[in-house]
Parts: C-alpha cells; structure tokens; sequence
C-alpha cells in the first residue's frame, strides 16, 4: 500500500483556521488516543444496540436510526484489529460527516471513551512513520505529541471510505462468501 | 438599490418551460380553438418574452419574439390557423426550449434548426399581411348572425357642449335590434361642484343584434373623437357568468398604517379570475417631499372573474374605512385580456379583426368532438389551482419528521399501557391513556396528510403524449386519435418521474406496431382513425394505468416462433395465449419486421418491464387479433411507505414486502427435496420452487436443526421463490427508508426501516435475494469443480 508521508500536506488542504491551528476531538481505544477533525464530528452518542446487516465484515457493527436516517456504525477496535471488549456506559459511537467523492454521509465510530478536544498548532504534527501495523498508514494524517502522549490523527475520509465501506457497490463480493 | 436578480434565475427557468408545456398543449388543441387558448398561448410566449429580456438571454427574446409576433397575428385574426403554421409553432417552442436548456449550459442548441425555423417564422409572419386582407371582404359577405354586442360609451365631459345628445344615438342603435342600457353614474361630483353644462355620465350597454361592427360604430361616428367607445362582440359562451369587474382603488395615505397592503388584495383578486392591474402614480410627490410612511399611489383594476360582485367587494372589507373603492361591473364581457378598444385612432385595425372572430367561430362545431379528449388533459393543467412552489427535499424532511414522530408516539403508547396495567396508577394513568389515543389519531391523520403532498395528479406524464401522439403519427402517416382518461389520479411524484420514460416506450409501441396505417384499417372494416386511450385509475392500493388500442394486437404466432428460434421457449411447451403475450417482455425480444426510428430495436420491452418493477410495480399485456391490444402496469401508491411482512431471521427482524409474498406456509419435510446436498427444492402445488435458506444466504449465526419450515412464497418477475425464516411475525405499514444515503447498495436488501421501539429493520428485495442466491450457488459449483479436478 502507499504509505508516502503525504499526510501533512493532506492536513493542510482540509480547510484550517487562519492562524495555522486546528482543532481535534481525541478518543481512547484500550490506552492509545486518537484525534480526529472536529468540525468533521456531528454528534456523540451513547452506545446503543445496532441493527447487524447481513454479510458484512465484522468490524460492521450494523446500521442505527440517527432521527430517522439510517446510519452504518463502524468498531473501530476491530477495524484497527484490537480485542474486542464489552460495550460499557462509556462507550460513544462518534457520529462523523464523512466525505465520499460525490456525497457527504453520516456515519458512527465505536470508541471506548472520548478524551479532550485539542488545539493543535499545525507545525507541531509530524508525519507518521511507516509502521507495519492493522492500521493502514493511509488512514493516519500524523502524530502530535501531547502533555507526554502520543496522539494519532486520523483521516476520517479515507478510513470510512475503505474497503467494504466504500459506496460502490461491488458485484464481486463473492470472495466474501467463505 | 440594487438587486442581485441572479437568483430568480431558476424560478423564470421553470416558469418558462411551464409556460412552453401550456403553449405546447393549446397548440396541439387550436383545431378547436376559442380565442382563450390562442391568448394563453401568446400570454406564455410573451412572459417568457418579458423574462428573458430581463434576465439578458437575448437569443431567448428575440426568437420568443417572432412567435409572439405570429401569435399576436393569429389572435387578432391578420392570421389564419393552418396546420403548417401550428407544426411550425410547435418546432420553435422545441427551439425555445433548447434555447432555455441552452443558456443554463446544459447542452448546446443546434443553432442549425434554430436558424430554419427562425427564418420560416419570418416567412409566415411575411405572408400574413396579404392573406388577411384577401380574406376579410369574403368574410363580411358570410350570412350576418344575430349576436350580442357590448358598448362602453364614456363620452367627455364637454360632449353636450359639442351639440350631441346621446339619447339620440342610443335611438339610433335601438334600431339595430334590442338594447339593454345601463348609466354608470360614478363621476357624477357632488352637487356643489357640479357643472350643469358638463356630461359626468356614461353608458354601458348591451344591445343584440344582426349587424356587424361597422354599422354599430357609425352610430357613433360623430362622437368618436369626443369620447372613449369600445365596441365588442360577446360569444355566448362567456355569458355564462364572467363579469368584467373595473375596480378604482384609491387609497388613503395612510394606508399602510392599518397594516393593509394592497399587493395581498391583488393577489387575492388574481384567485377571482384573470387581473390586470393599472399603476397611477400621477400623485407621487418629488423625492424630497416623499413620505416613506405615505401611500401615494392610486390603482385601476380590470378583473375578469365569474365571481359575484358581493364577494369582490368582500376582498376590499378591510380597506374600506382607508380607501375610496369604486368598483363597476362593466359588463358580461369575454375573458380576452384585452378587449378591442374602439377609438379614432385604432379603429382599421379593429374593424380588420372583426370579421375573422366570426370566420374561426363556425370552424368550432365540426371539430369540437374530435377534440374533446386530448382537451381534457389540457384543460386541467390551464386552470390554476391555487398553489404554492414548494422545495421536493423539504417536503422529504416533513414526511421524515412526521415518521418520527409516529415512532415517538409509538414508544409513548407503549410506557403509557404498561403504566394503566399498573394498579397504583390511578386516575391520572387513565388521563394519560385517553391523551395517548388522541395522539396516535392525530398523528396517523397528519401522516396521511403529509403523504398526501407528495402526491400529483397523473395528468403530468399524461400531458407529453398529445404531442407524441402529434409527431410520431405524422411521421408514420397514421391517423390516430388519443383519448385520456383519469388525468387526475393522483400517484407519488417519485414513482411519475420514472415512470415517464416507460409511458413513453409503451405508447411509441402502440402506435407504431399496434395501430394500422389508415388503408389497412378500412381494409379491415374500422374506422380510419386509430384509437389510443390512456387510463388511469386506483384500484386496491395500486395505481393502474392502461394504453389500450385497436391496432392488430400482439401476433401471436409470430411471437412464439420468434421466441422459439431464439430460444426463449422450446417446441413442447404448451403455452397459453397470456404466456405468450408475456414473452415480449423477455430481454433481447422482437418481433418488428424493421428497425425504425422508433421502436423495435430488440430492446425496449424488457426495460420498461425492469423500470417498473423497480418501482414495485408489474405489467402484463393482453391482446386480441385485430380488435387491439392493451398494456397494463400496475404501481403502488407510493415509494415512501409499504406494506411489509415482518419475519425473525435469528434475533434480528426483517422485512418482506407484502405485495410480493404470494402464501407463508408450514412446509413439511415431504414437500422439500434435495439434489445434490444442500440445494434444495419446495414441491409447491405442482411446481418445484428454488428453496433458499435466508440465514444460508445472509451468513447468519445458525439455528438448531428443523427448528422451523416456515416458508414463505415470493414471487418476482414471474418466477417463485421459496424463502425460509425463522418466524412470521406481524404485519405493518413501513416508512421505507434509504440505505444508500449514508452506507450503501446491498445486494438482497432494498432499504431500511424504523420499528415501534426505535430499531431499525431490513427490507428485503426478492430480485436481489434471487441473483444472491445464484451468486452463492456458482460460487459452491465451482468450489465444487476446483476440488474435484484436484
């Protein structure tokens, strides 16, 4: 897969404010924290029960009823290949706007916690290194350290418009059957 | 002040191509012309006129502007209708159109047509000239018939000074035949300033009579430069009612104070009938003088309306107090916007008018009948209901809150019964109970109501086919009638936008396979002219919509071979007539002895049947040898909301639309086959159908063996199909919700819905379900295959 360190660029282009900062909304999955662009985070949400769709990896949790749009909820542990855990009174399924080339959906993110919201300083992120690790280097737009943590940002885009997620529907999903 | 016109734009687009529509419909209906569709169909060339030229489409004015130019010709009669001039007219509001789309970028006009058509309008215009004046002498010699006459007679106040006296004239008229007078007395001042020596009377009268206009006016030929006379014919169709109201409306200053503004009195004027409105700002002060807070303006108000002079006055109670209202039913009049004004100076031109009102007149009873059914559908979309422009995505986002609100009011119902069935309760459970109900009727009302907005009236596909009809009959030189029938069956927006595509592939079918050219026809003994009628109607839930007509029908014979050598069917197949019939919806199906232009390329059938079960909807096509064939499609009311079966698949709820469910039933183990494994079959009243385990096909967790045979039947596209489930459990109404909006496309499923509890359950579509199921059973082939070899 690429894994060119583009990603810094990428977090430029996104639309930030004037004075080169940017603000992030960070999440705990077991005890490592993630941020991602606040202005793309709709709504958090307590965990509630999903509607499991059919044939769909298991990283899918199912569908919600957001006030009546129908929302496909992602675990991100499972996607990020963590053990799963039970979902507990501080799970939040993060409700993000996602844009997927020709139109903006609504989709949620299993977390274990949401953290803090931070305000970042554009310079202070760095690019992220190769890792040969579950999470796919495309989805990380770089680190940033922060009070002696490390914090690793996310591209929303490209993480909910991977795989089985994307919206073309593929006819050859026979593969999938075993 | 400044205004950015910029976003009226899209508004003037969509009135334009309204507008085109109402040209295009009256055109086609002017065999029967009355002098109001020739009017409506100038008033639309001249508002898009009016709005191109504010808008900066040049191209647009200019061209819309030759048309008015005919049009005007053609209503005041320098012009006779002919059918060439009607095709030509047709050809430049397709010219109009791809000008419009052309300025949006859309696509390009072909400026090739557009110069032709362009050049031939200004050729008609040309020749107008000379055929009107040959034509009128030979038309004032026609038999004189008697007919009634209007006359507004307002001389100038000076005119007894000049010596006339118009009891002498009307004297005069009432030699002409019976007269009817009527003093309009409204400028006589009060008595103070009256001057003895002035006229402050006039006259409105009515007189029938045998003679034309010419004499009428000679009566007053010594008047005419000393008064204001307007002379016109009254066609007794519009003395059914309309009344030419004239209404002076001059306002206090301080009009606006009371909270009154006269643009909402206009407005509900223009409901009554047809308005035109007269701006006299004669008394606006000097810039520096005005008074923003002060009225200064002054209206004079034509309003041609069938309603009562008491409910007019009714719209003006409010002003009354602040307002000097004069209003004068001038007369029974007809409904032209402008009637022709007699004075010194127009008088050529109205007598040149004259007598070609009469000459289109006797034209109207030969052709009425024949007109009488393409009309209908005209005539519906002419008058205007009142109405306003609403946004499709917001009427989408009320029908989604009123969804939630039903689920709301679901889940209220429920705390409220488990609260009644609680002892402690008391008095106040029960209050809560009776309100709950209350709710749950209001809302299930409201909710009705609401789907009720998305619904139109069919009349909107409807309306495209007289001029399909126009063309494609021309070209093939057939002869072909269209009747339409139920125009006002009302169907859902999103399920009429798609259909039109198919309606149109239907009737194109029709007129080029099924009717007869005219000389086969009268060979067979019918009528010359073909019919073709357009149905729609309710029935059950479904809308039903029927293209019937008297062509040849389907060949069946020609059908079965073709589909024989094609290999649809094979030799021992026993077929019935329907079966057969059925046949030509198959993929790759034909049986037109030629590729035309228009239909018959092998393709077409089969698409029309996939777009309307798409829509959930079917269509079949019955047929008799020479007496005609009819195509039927069926379609639900709505995409919005239908009836599902809910089923439990392991522990999740999904649903099956009911209309495809034929029977649910408690298989036993005799009734199910197996070839080789795990494929297996349904022995179904004589049939063995694909049995298919949905937990198999979904991948779901299984469930004890024989735990349940609980089957039920579906069907689409003809075919059956066996689904297994777990369990039947009730059946309800469902908002169908989209799944594709913020996840995606998944094979078997059409959508999503939102239960009583908040959940959200799975529709399931049957034609996904079954191409799955083939995906699955290749699959296992060539896994089987694979393993074999190696």
């Amino acid at each position: 897969m690429n894994a060119e360190p583009q990603s810094v660029d990428k977090t430029a282009n996104h639309g930030i404010a004037s004075n080169g900062q940017k603000q992030f909304l960070s999440f705990l999955l077991d005890d490592e924290e993630y941020g991602v662009d606040i202005l793309r985070v709709q709504e958090l949400r307590g965990w509630t029960p999903v509607t499991r769709v059919p044939d769909m990896p298991e990283y899918l949790r199912g569908v919600l009823n957001l006030r009546g749009a129908i929302i496909p909820v992602v675990d991100l542990r499972c996607k990020f290949g963590l053990k799963p855990i039970k979902y507990g009174p501080t799970t939040v399924v993060i409700v993000v706007k996602v844009d997927s080339g020709s139109s903006e959906r609504i989709m949620g993110i299993i977390v274990d916690a949401v953290a803090e919201t931070y305000t970042l300083d554009l310079e202070s992120i760095q690019p992220a290194p190769k890792v040969g690790s579950a999470i796919n280097a495309r989805f990380i737009t770089g680190l940033v350290a922060q009070n002696e943590r490390m914090i690793v940002l996310l591209d929303i885009d490209e993480l909910m418009n991977s795989d089985e997620l994307a919206t073309e529907f593929q006819a050859d999903t026979l593969g999938e059957l075993n | 002040m400044s205004v950015d016109i910029s976003q009226f734009v899209a508004a003037f687009l969509e009135e334009s191509y309204e507008g085109l529509d109402i040209m295009e419909s009256s055109l086609l209906d002017l065999d029967s012309a009355d002098d109001e569709t020739i009017n409506s169909i100038f008033r639309a060339a001249h508002s898009i006129k009016g709005g191109a030229g504010t808008f900066g489409l040049d191209e647009v004015a200019n061209f819309t502007h030759i048309v008015e130019t005919i049009l005007d010709a053609l209503r005041s009669g320098e012009m006779a209708i002919s059918a060439d001039l009607v095709n030509l007219l047709l050809e430049a509001v397709d010219c109009i159109r791809a000008l419009l789309a052309a300025s949006q970028g859309d696509t390009e006009a072909d400026q090739e047509t557009i110069n032709s058509v362009h050049s031939r309008l200004k050729a008609a215009q040309g020749s107008s000239a000379n055929t009107a004046q040959h034509a009128s002498p030979s038309v004032n010699d026609s038999a004189p018939t008697e007919q009634l006459w209007e006359v507004q007679f307002i001389p100038n106040a000076d005119l007894l000074a000049q010596g006339h006296r118009p009891e002498a004239m009307f004297s005069a008229l009432s030699d002409l035949g019976v007269i009817e007078a009527k003093l309009l007395t409204s400028k006589v001042p009060a008595l103070d300033e009256l001057d003895p020596e002035l006229c402050y009377l006039s006259w409105a009268l009515q007189l029938r009579s045998s003679h034309t206009q010419d004499e009428i006016e000679e009566i007053f030929e010594w008047v005419i430069d000393d008064c204001d006379l307007s002379i016109k014919p009254l066609s007794p169709a519009s003395m059914s009612g309309e009344h030419r109201f004239h209404i002076q409306f001059k306002p206090h200053a301080d009009l606006l104070h009371t909270g009154n503004d006269p643009y909402f009195i206009f407005d509900a004027l223009k409901q009554q009938g047809a308005l035109k409105v007269n701006l006299d700002s004669s008394n606006l002060p000097q810039l520096n003088d005005l008074n923003p807070e002060q009225l200064y303006l002054n209206w004079t108000l034509e309003l041609t309306s069938e309603t009562p002079t008491d409910e007019i006055k009714e719209i003006f109670e409010w002003v009354e107090a602040s307002a000097e209202i004069n209003i004068e039913v001038k007369s029974t009049g007809q409904s032209s916007p402008t009637p022709i004004q007699t004075r010194s100076t127009t008088q050529t031109a109205s007598t040149a008018s004259q007598p070609v009102e009469q000459a289109v007149n006797p034209v109207k009873p030969s052709q009425t009948s024949k007109a009488v059914a393409a009309k209908s559908g005209v005539k519906a979309t002419s008058s205007e209901p009142s109405s306003i422009r609403v946004e499709t995505n917001k009427i989408d986002a009320l029908i989604n809150r009123v969804g939630e609100l039903v689920i709301t009011q679901a889940m209220l119902s429920q705390v409220g019964t488990e609260l009644s069935e609680d002892e402690n309760a008391g008095i106040l459970a029960e209050r809560l109970t009776d309100g709950l109900m209350q709710l749950e009727r209001n809302t299930r009302d409201l909710q009705q109501d609401v789907m009720r907005v998305r619904m139109m009236p069919i009349s909107f596909v409807f309306n495209r086919f007289p001029r399909l009809v126009h063309d494609v009959s021309s070209k093939l030189s057939k002869k072909v009638e269209l009747k339409l029938s139920g125009e006002q069956t009302e169907i859902d927006k999103t399920v009429m936008e798609k259909l039109g595509d198919p309606m149109v592939h239907l009737v194109r079918n029709s007129l080029d396979h099924g009717l007869e050219t005219p000389e086969e026809r009268k060979s067979k003994g019918k009528p010359e002219v073909g019919t073709l009628l357009l149905k729609a109607y309710h029935q059950s839930g479904n809308v039903i919509i029927e293209i019937i007509d008297d062509g040849r029908g389907l060949n069946t014979a020609r059908i079965r071979e073709k589909a024989l050598s094609s290999g649809l069917i094979n030799a021992e197949q026993n077929l019935s007539d329907d079966d057969i019939h059925d046949l030509i919806f198959q993929p790759g199906f034909s049986t037109a002895d030629a590729v035309s232009d228009l239909s018959g390329r092998g393709v077409g059938m089969d698409v029309v049947r996939r777009n309307i079960e798409s829509l959930g909807g079917h269509v079949s096509a019955q047929s008799k040898k020479d007496v005609g064939a009819t195509i039927t499609v069926s379609l639900p009311l709505t995409l919005a909301i239908m009836d599902g079966q809910l089923v439990r698949l392991g522990e999740d709820t999904y649903i099956i639309p009911l209309v495809s469910i034929v029977e649910t039933i408690q298989a036993s183990d005799e009734t199910l086959s197996s070839i080789g494994g795990e494929r297996r079959l349904l022995h179904y009243r004589d049939e063995y159908i694909a049995l298919i385990d949905m937990k198999v096909l979904f991948n779901l967790p299984a469930t004890p063996k024989n735990a349940s045979n609980l089957i039920a039947i579906v069907e689409h596209s003809g075919e059956k199909l066996a689904l297994r489930v777990d369990e039947l459990l009730g059946q309800q109404q469902v908002v169908i919700k989209s799944l594709e909006v913020n996840f995606k496309r998944i094979e078997g499923l059409s959508g999503a819905t939102i239960l009583g509890d908040g959940s959200v359950a799975l529709i399931l579509d049957i034609a996904g379900i079954d191409k799955r199921s083939h995906n699955q059973q290749i699959l296992a082939d060539e896994i089987f295959s694979s393993l074999s070899t190696h």
